[in-house]
């Protein structure tokens, strides 16, 4: 393990600086530019994971996203991340990072005799084996679970910020490789807003890993060049280690950018990750092609690689992940690399090359170089172990490629580096709604026509020389932009680079290895979940005739990695035995994302109580807060709740709340209720279609309580409207329905009704309301107010006057919710404050108690009042509330023919009643199911349910509203309320009146 | 009897707990300020009676604009467009009289004045960062090519209900916007714009904003229940 791989120069890390990591708790060192996987190559460590299923040493196979094998846990505690690509991830000083599989350790994995019972485990084994009996799958998912592996979440709350920025663009990029350079370059130059996107740490993409010049420049330069040029456009953004994951409706795509996860000790004040939420005019998919694995016996051995991977590490990393390597290959680019390791000096041992006269310029340098090529041969099986291979064993291949026609003996080697094509990254494609069309040329899946404004280039749409990646991604460019509306010149000259004549790919599904199926060591489709070639074969056999099917049965591409480097195969596999085409098979539906993203990205800042929802507050929010309240979240707002005095519990504070009230004096912040300014001469028609009493004879100067329906006649909303002026009304609704009456309102009013004058304007937040109750509120409004008349015939109850209130312009509202004399004084909310501070000085000597929401739903209980949303629930009509009295027979309203419906009018609804508890003392849970009889067996049949329950201090026992059916006729008979805990109160029907039930103590 | 005294209080006046604060490589990406109380007016008329929008013009000094989010300004008024017969009117001023002048102007006419003064407020938010300060809450597109001078548009920031106004092209030097808040929420937005601007850094002129009341300001609510 000490030897180490790192070549003495090259690449593109700095050298100079030395980073030292922890990888399973063993220290090793890296540079800066490493990723973790090119790292723990140049370390020789070659075994990073076990695998899922077989519990199989695995070693790094890609280079990228496509990574199927070195999934690892990084960071510990709050900071720790799951199942992330050692290729993917930057490497930084202190970095810790383990194996999420593997037990008990990586080199003996206990597990792995699952390997051994490989034929007892065959496609679909969990599905047949665990499913009966039924209730012990929880066991087998514990020990299941714990096998498969991946990684665990964190315990401890995250630390770290992340949060989401929207940004419309005209051109969105999709991949800074060459083409997307060149994209930006047009599109940039062509003056629109551009965005591009890549996922790795610099752009440059594939010329990352070339050596070839372009433009009479090195890759690196050439690419810094361009960067530059972009960098100095003031409306392009480049956006580096940033995965577009997914592509939605109306050209909106999601890119995740990870901002500090490469950085040692980043600045607190940088968010961790960021979602950009980008709505582009155009998009241009640049996003290249990952190389094809070939599927051969024992392919999954630590040491075999991707072809592409090798030239990365070597030309990228200065890593040779082996010193003797054997290339495995049907098709040409492999030989590109070839050449790069015979230049810089490396042991090539053979080529093996499944074409029987394969033509090309590569071909013809390579084997000009001395590399000795076995043409018409395949790898039919490689030998290793967790250190890696030790030989791969060859022979010669038919020329359909599906017989052995003889056996040629071993290749002693480290790696084998394989290239089985490639396929284009047509995931957006399909995501944004495209329909991916197979190509037999490329032997793979090519973007269809385009259903978004979107279009691909590049790799990513089967162009795979340098030349034509170029001069495609600018036209691209140029063309998005022009189709964005920008008229600017976006030409930009292709810069030249050596082009070769290519030989044509020779497409190779399964290798055979001269042996019957199914014998010989396992062909992997799908690294990460096991999947085998006998097993797509055995799901066919069994009927999983559909890709998707066939990929819920047998887990192909269920991974973490979405099976970016198995899929193609696995289609084209199962398309062989069932003898059809691959392109009738077509592909699984690619669905966002395209790598994981973590949930903290996706949340965002909407966490917390500060800012998973927004807050709303009263003018005097700070002195509730000052003055000790505990509060209670209704709709957004913040309402105080009850003041509990120092020592005092909240049944304690609510009861002297609520007798100060009784007795005295209780003020009451209710600002909160909606507010509705109504005005024009068809305000009272409107209003009488709206609510269901008569609204027509209100005068100027009084309130009346008015009660809404749904179009299904049930109880929407309530409240009381006051006649200000000629033509002008002022409606209160519900803390929470606020919003959604006037939306409502408006609705008819432009839809339904638009020859009605009448305007409608939301004043909830100009008015600061305080509600004054109880015995002494007249004598304080008095000594506040000296302009109005308070005497009980000039002002009675339910009705408004104007005057001045501590110096204040206010309106006065003599209404009431608690039962008792009460005024609400409405001021402009610049002014609230100065007026509750008022009413307090001048109450002192009153007691004057502030009192919560709590209180206030004790007070009106005592009262019967109901609340819409506690006590209805949007099944409850007028008549199930015993309010028919407020339905007016002389007139039509919204929801007034529900309420004849055959439903509405049945005998037996749940109505309104009262409770009392048989021991006064016992206060029912609201929600509580209501029984005739105590329950002999489950499920019992229910007649109700309590709606709201309380102690009511004013009476010394509890007092409870509820729903019961045919409720209203059962006075005096009994109920039983059947806990959760498993007791059973029982409770008498009465009315759903308390206190006072003859109202005289509001009209005083 | 003797009361108290009486003190105005804007919706920012107890946002103490958030303090300027720089961003990453020192940067002062934003500042935020309250324009406390200007005089909010709601407006309904119906925009086909021509006479009905030559007297308010007359009465205000700047026509109502008709064009779907745009605002008219004059000095001490600007008139926002916010439906098809529906004007928001913010006058940072001390003109007390404004409320009578619309009224009577439109005496005779179907039509709706609502002083909404005490249920909102003004954050102005400029700085070179401003448009991505509110890209963190917003999904409408801020940029200069497309949201201009004299632009408004209503929206959500932060899940907040805002009007938004473009006062001064960024292409120009600075970049500097407007948003009408409601009163209810302008603590929490003041929280979120001071939470968001995290890494691009703020200065806070945010809160105390008290204002002594002089008589003229007590006028509101009589004149708003003629």
């Amino acid at each position: 393990m000490s030897r180490s791989l790192r070549v003495a120069n090259g690449g593109s890390i700095r050298r100079t600086r030395l980073l030292s990591f922890s990888f399973n708790g063993t220290l090793y060192s890296g540079f800066e530019g490493d990723t973790l996987a090119s790292a723990l190559l140049a370390n020789n460590v070659r075994t990073v994971h076990r695998s899922f299923k077989y519990h199989r040493p695995r070693g790094v196979v890609g280079s990228g996203a496509e990574e199927p094998n070195s999934i690892v846990q990084v960071g510990s505690g709050s900071k720790a991340t799951p199942n992330l690509r050692a290729t993917q991830i930057e490497l930084y000083d202190g970095l810790t990072a383990r194996s999420v599989s593997g037990w008990p350790s990586l080199r003996v994995d206990l597990y792995a005799l699952n390997g051994l019972l490989g034929r007892l485990l065959p496609a679909g084994f969990y599905y047949k084996t665990f499913m009966r009996p039924r209730f012990l799958w929880s066991w087998y998912e514990h020990f299941i679970r714990k096998a498969a592996g991946l990684g665990q979440a964190p315990r401890e709350a995250d630390l770290d910020h992340y949060d989401k920025l929207n940004i419309h663009c005209d051109v969105l990029i999709v991949g800074g490789g060459p083409t997307g350079l060149m994209a930006a370059r047009a599109a940039g130059r062509a003056g629109a807003r551009v965005i591009m996107a890549d996922e790795q740490a610099e752009m440059g993409g594939s010329l990352l890993s070339s050596t070839a010049s372009i433009g009479g420049k090195k890759p690196g330069d050439w690419v810094e060049t361009v960067v530059s040029e972009l960098t100095r456009m003031p409306e392009v953004i480049l956006l580096p280690r940033s995965t577009v994951t997914g592509y939605y409706d109306h050209n909106f795509l999601v890119i995740n950018e990870r901002r500090t996860d490469h950085l040692e000790r980043p600045d607190p004040r940088l968010r961790r990750e960021r979602i950009w939420r980008v709505r582009a005019s155009q998009v241009v998919l640049a996003t290249g092609a990952i190389e094809r694995p070939l599927v051969f016996s024992n392919n999954d051995k630590p040491g075999v690689m991707l072809a592409s991977a090798v030239s990365t590490y070597l030309v990228r990393y200065g890593v040779l992940p082996g010193r003797k390597i054997v290339f495995f290959t049907n098709n040409d680019s492999a030989y590109q690399t070839v050449l790069q390791l015979v230049d810089a000096g490396m042991e090539v041992v053979a080529v093996v090359d499944v074409r029987s006269d394969p033509q090309g310029d590569l071909i013809q340098q390579v084997r000009s170089a001395g590399v000795p090529i076995f043409e018409g041969h395949v790898v039919v099986d490689v030998r290793g172990g967790t250190s890696g291979l030790r030989m791969v064993l060859i022979a010669r291949v038919n020329k359909t490629l599906d017989e052995i026609l003889s056996h040629k003996g071993e290749l002693r080697c480290d790696v084998l580096a394989v290239s089985g094509g490639w396929n284009p990254v047509v995931h957006l494609h399909a995501q944004s709604g495209g329909k991916p069309v197979f190509n037999e040329e490329c032997a793979s899946f090519l973007p269809g026509p385009s259903v978004q404004n979107e279009r691909s280039a590049g790799a990513g749409n089967g162009t795979f020389g340098l030349a034509d990646c170029l001069r495609e991604g600018a036209e691209a460019g140029r063309r998005a932009a022009q189709d964005a509306g920008l008229t600017g010149d976006g030409s930009v000259d292709i810069p030249k680079v050596e082009s070769h004549v290519e030989g044509s790919l020779h497409p190779i599904w399964v290798v055979p290895n001269g042996l019957a199926e199914g014998r010989g060591g396992k062909k992997f489709v799908d690294l990460q979940n096991d999947t085998t070639v006998a097993d797509i074969r055995l799901a066919a056999r069994e009927g999983y005739r559909s890709v998707e099917h066939l990929k819920r049965y047998t887990a192909l591409g269920f991974g973490t990695d979405q099976g970016k480097l198995g899929n193609i195969n696995g289609m084209a596999i199962l398309a062989d035995v069932l003898g059809q085409a691959p392109g009738k098979i077509g592909t699984t539906t690619f669905r966002p994302n395209y790598t994981p993203v973590t949930f903290g990205a996706i949340a965002g800042r909407e966490i917390g109580s500060t800012f998973f929802d927004p807050t709303r507050k009263t003018a005097v929010h700070q002195w509730h807060v000052e003055n000790g309240a505990e509060f209670e979240d209704v709709g957004q707002w913040k309402r105080p709740w009850y003041y509990p005095l120092p020592g005092e519990t909240m049944n304690e504070a609510v009861r002297r709340e609520c007798l100060a009230t009784r007795e005295s004096l209780g003020i009451l912040d209710a600002s909160t209720l909606g507010k509705i300014e109504i005005r024009g001469p068809d305000s009272a028609e409107f209003l009488n279609r709206i609510y269901t009493n008569s609204w027509l004879t209100l005068e100027i100067g009084r309130c009346r309580y008015g009660l809404m329906l749904g179009e299904d006649g049930m109880v929407m909303d309530d409240g009381v409207t006051s006649r200000i002026g000629e033509d002008h009304y002022l409606m209160t609704t519900t803390t929470g329905g606020a919003a959604h009456v006037l939306a409502w309102m408006e609705r008819w009013l432009q839809t339904e009704w638009p020859h009605l004058r009448v305007y409608l304007t939301s004043v909830t937040d100009h008015w600061f309301v305080t509600s004054v109750a109880g015995p002494n509120s007249r004598e304080i409004l008095t000594k506040l107010c000296t302009d109005i008349d308070f005497s009980a015939d000039a002002f009675p109850f339910m009705s408004v006057r104007a005057g001045t209130v501590a110096g204040i312009p206010a309106r006065v509202y003599r209404i009431s919710f608690s039962g008792e004399l009460a005024y609400e004084i409405n001021v402009s909310a610049n002014y609230g404050r100065s007026l509750w501070q008022a009413i307090m000085t001048a109450g002192q000597s009153l007691n004057i108690t502030p009192y919560g929401t709590e209180a206030m739903h004790v007070l009106r209980a005592e009262k019967g009042y109901i609340i819409v949303g506690q006590d209805t629930d949007g099944s409850v009509t007028p008549g199930d509330l015993g309010m028919d009295w407020i339905v007016s027979n002389g007139k039509d309203c919204i929801g007034k023919r529900s309420l004849s419906r055959q439903d509405t009018r049945r005998e037996n609804r749940k109505q309104l009643v009262g409770l009392t508890t048989v021991d006064p003392t016992l206060v029912l849970p609201e929600g509580a199911q209501l029984l005739n009889e105590p329950a002999k067996e489950f499920p019992a049949p229910m007649v109700g349910h309590v709606t709201s329950s309380y102690f009511s201090p004013s009476l010394r026992h509890s007092i409870a509203l509820a729903l019961v059916k045919g409720g209203r006729s059962r006075e005096g008979s009994m109920v039983y309320a059947q806990l959760i805990d498993g007791r059973v109160i029982p409770a008498t029907i009465g009315q759903p009146k308390f206190f006072d039930p003859e109202n005289q103590r509001q009209k005083v | 009897m003797n009361h108290p005294k009486i003190t105005a209080v804007s919706p920012l006046v107890e946002h103490v707990d958030v303090s300027s604060q720089l961003g990453i490589n020192g940067w002062r990406g934003v500042e935020l300020e309250e324009l406390a109380f200007c005089i909010h007016l709601n407006l309904r008329c119906d925009p086909s009676d021509s006479q009905a929008l030559t007297a308010a013009s007359t009465a205000l000094g700047v026509a109502l604009p008709l064009r779907p989010n745009t605002f008219h300004e004059a000095s001490d008024i600007r008139i926002h467009w916010l439906g098809p017969d529906e004007w928001l009117v913010v006058a940072p001023t001390t003109d007390i009289h404004l409320v009578d002048k619309i009224v009577s102007a439109w005496t005779g006419f179907h039509h709706s004045v609502t002083d909404i003064t005490g249920g909102q407020t003004v954050v102005r938010i400029q700085g070179d960062r401003a448009r991505e300060l509110f890209n963190h809450g917003c999904t409408l597109d801020l940029h200069h090519r497309v949201f201009k001078v004299g632009q408004c548009a209503q929206s959500l920031l932060a899940h907040v209900p805002v009007l938004i106004s473009r006062r001064v092209d960024d292409a120009n030097g600075t970049c500097r916007f407007d948003i009408v808040v409601r009163r209810s929420y302008a603590d929490y937005l003041a929280k979120w714009l001071a939470d968001s601007a995290e890494e691009i850094g703020f200065v806070n002129r945010l809160g105390n904003s008290q204002q002594p009341t002089s008589s003229n300001n007590r006028s509101q609510v009589s004149s708003a229940s003629k």
